[in-house]
């Protein structure tokens, strides 16, 4: 009994020092793709622009930087967590027509900025399919890897939006709108699931790859909300989504030991 | 001859002890609590108050003096005592201002007085990205190698950073879940040295270590903007995270 608990006692610090597993770093930057069809239509909604001549705005894609952190538990496996941002953005003018004191007609021009962001972190295993024997028998393909990964995790989602407005006729004092945010948040779970294939720069003390990465990423979220009040978006009786779904498509760099 | 031979010995021995830390590569993420010197922010938002309408009446002015900070720092130990690499810190600090309005606005048409209860909220954030070098004291010579201190770390660490900091106003007191109103940007460097002193968890093949932290920073930005429709008409204040700092840290690393 004795040595049962002793066992069990040092279980933890036993595996750690029989596992020789690869720590690693990584660092990564992508593009996206956004299906945003439904979220973009309030952007061009006529009835909450105020205008009949503005440009159509859409984001329909964006750039996505993350900080990965792995440990091999065997040499084909490895876990760890992720944390990410993405953002996406466009801006949209609105064209109206004011009057002077005089009644000259004068052109103004509205431009909103918005900002669709989403902060991300979870949990991500990779799957090296380099490291299995039928690759390994392959000597050319001895300095590339091939790695399956699978992040799931939690996405917080905000959509930002501004305005400024401006005119090439007179000089317009906005008095500083353009410091004024709308912003409103929502929630969602995420799953991305990506193919890496790199090549190994070193892999004597330090190990070190570099390579590309496709993929795709599953990210629908709550209804927009604002506030402790859960002010809706575009109005507040209407339910409004982000689905920041799409391909990904980027670059990598390990660093381990 | 013999006694070359041991003095050799007990100083490839002692390298060997340090050997398994030199070259090693982790992370560590730190929360830490923070004194800031908000008194610019906070004399000028009086003066700023003190306009508003006789109407308006504070029942809690609360003041910033305080933030918390989450970090994170990706490190390369390139010697036995020193490490270096780089940070990015996360540091907000906020105020919640309740107040009671007293609306006489529809007094001419019958409509009674009525009194609102409502938030006027400010907040701060810092994103701060910059490097840093720490010096490793229980790699020195005299630090015991032996007993319960050999599982004691202590480091003295210094960083110079970039903030992209942010000033925030709204009513209401929610700013974590989306809110409307002013988002002010500037920038400011970042000073920090803490003393950081832990445990060491597991030491071989991954070294993973726990501890505490404290320090000082300091960090004071440029001047917010100022325009009519925002907080800040005239002279507005920098923004001055300068003060002591405490906290927890976590370590991993190979």
């Amino acid at each position: 009994m004795k040595s049962l608990i002793t066992i069990t006692f040092f279980l933890p610090l036993l595996l750690f020092s029989q596992e020789k597993g690869l720590f690693k770093i990584e660092l990564e930057s992508d593009f996206r793709t956004f299906n945003l069809e439904s979220f973009n239509e309030t952007l061009n909604n006529k009835e909450y622009i105020g205008s009949d001549i503005y440009d159509n705005a859409a984001i329909n894609d964006g750039y996505g930087f993350g900080l990965n952190f792995s440990y091999n538990i065997n040499r084909c496996i490895s876990f760890g967590i992720y944390g990410e941002t993405q953002v996406g953005s466009v801006k949209q003018n609105i064209y109206n027509e004011i009057q002077d004191e005089y009644g000259n007609s004068i052109e103004t021009i509205t431009t909103r900025s918005f900002k669709v962001q989403s902060v991300n972190f979870g949990l991500n295993s990779n799957l090296h399919l380099n490291k299995f024997a039928f690759w390994e028998s392959v000597p050319r393909l001895s300095k590339i890897e091939t790695i399956l990964n699978l992040k799931t995790g939690y996405g917080k989602a905000f959509f930002i939006s501004s305005s400024n407005l401006k005119s090439d006729e007179i000089n317009i004092h906005t008095g500083g709108m353009e410091y004024f945010n709308n912003i409103f948040t929502a929630e969602g779970f995420q799953i991305i699931a990506s193919l890496q294939i790199g090549y190994i720069l070193s892999d004597n003390k330090y190990f070190s790859s570099i390579g590309v990465k496709l993929g795709y990423q599953s990210l629908k979220t709550s209804s927009l909300k604002r506030g402790t009040e859960k002010v809706g978006y575009p109005a507040n009786n209407q339910k409004t989504k982000l689905d920041l779904s799409g391909l990904v498509l980027g670059v990598y760099l390990n660093i381990g030991r | 001859m013999k006694h070359v031979v041991i003095f050799l010995f007990c100083i490839i021995g002692t390298l060997s002890t340090y050997s398994q830390e030199k070259e090693s590569i982790g992370f560590e993420i730190n929360l830490n609590y923070d004194k800031i010197n908000m008194m610019e922010l906070n004399e000028r938002m009086d003066q700023v108050i003190s306009n508003w309408s006789n109407k308006y009446i504070f029942l809690d002015r609360q003041k910033m003096t305080e933030g918390l900070d989450l970090g994170l720092s990706l490190n390369y130990q390139i010697s036995n005592l020193f490490n270096i690499g780089l940070y990015g810190k996360y540091i907000s600090s906020k105020s919640i201002n309740d107040y009671r309005f007293i609306d006489d606005s529809h007094v001419f048409i019958g409509e009674p007085i009525d009194t609102i209860y409502d938030s006027y909220s400010q907040r701060v954030v810092n994103r701060i990205i910059g490097v840093f070098t720490d010096f490793t004291i229980n790699n020195l010579e005299f630090w015991p190698k032996e007993n319960l201190l050999s599982r004691i770390e202590s480091k003295i660490m210094f960083g110079l950073g970039y903030s992209f900091s942010q000033f925030n106003s709204t009513s209401g007191s929610d700013f974590n879940n989306g809110f409307v109103g002013e988002v002010n940007p500037v920038s400011g460097m970042h000073l920090m040295s803490s003393l950081n002193i832990g445990f060491k968890l597991i030491k071989r093949p991954v070294f993973s270590s726990i501890g505490f932290r404290f320090g000082y920073q300091l960090l004071l930005t440029e001047s917010l903007k100022k325009e009519t429709l925002i907080t800040f008409k005239e002279k507005p204040p920098r923004l001055n995270f300068s003060g002591l700092t405490a906290g927890i840290y976590l370590t991993f690393g190979k």
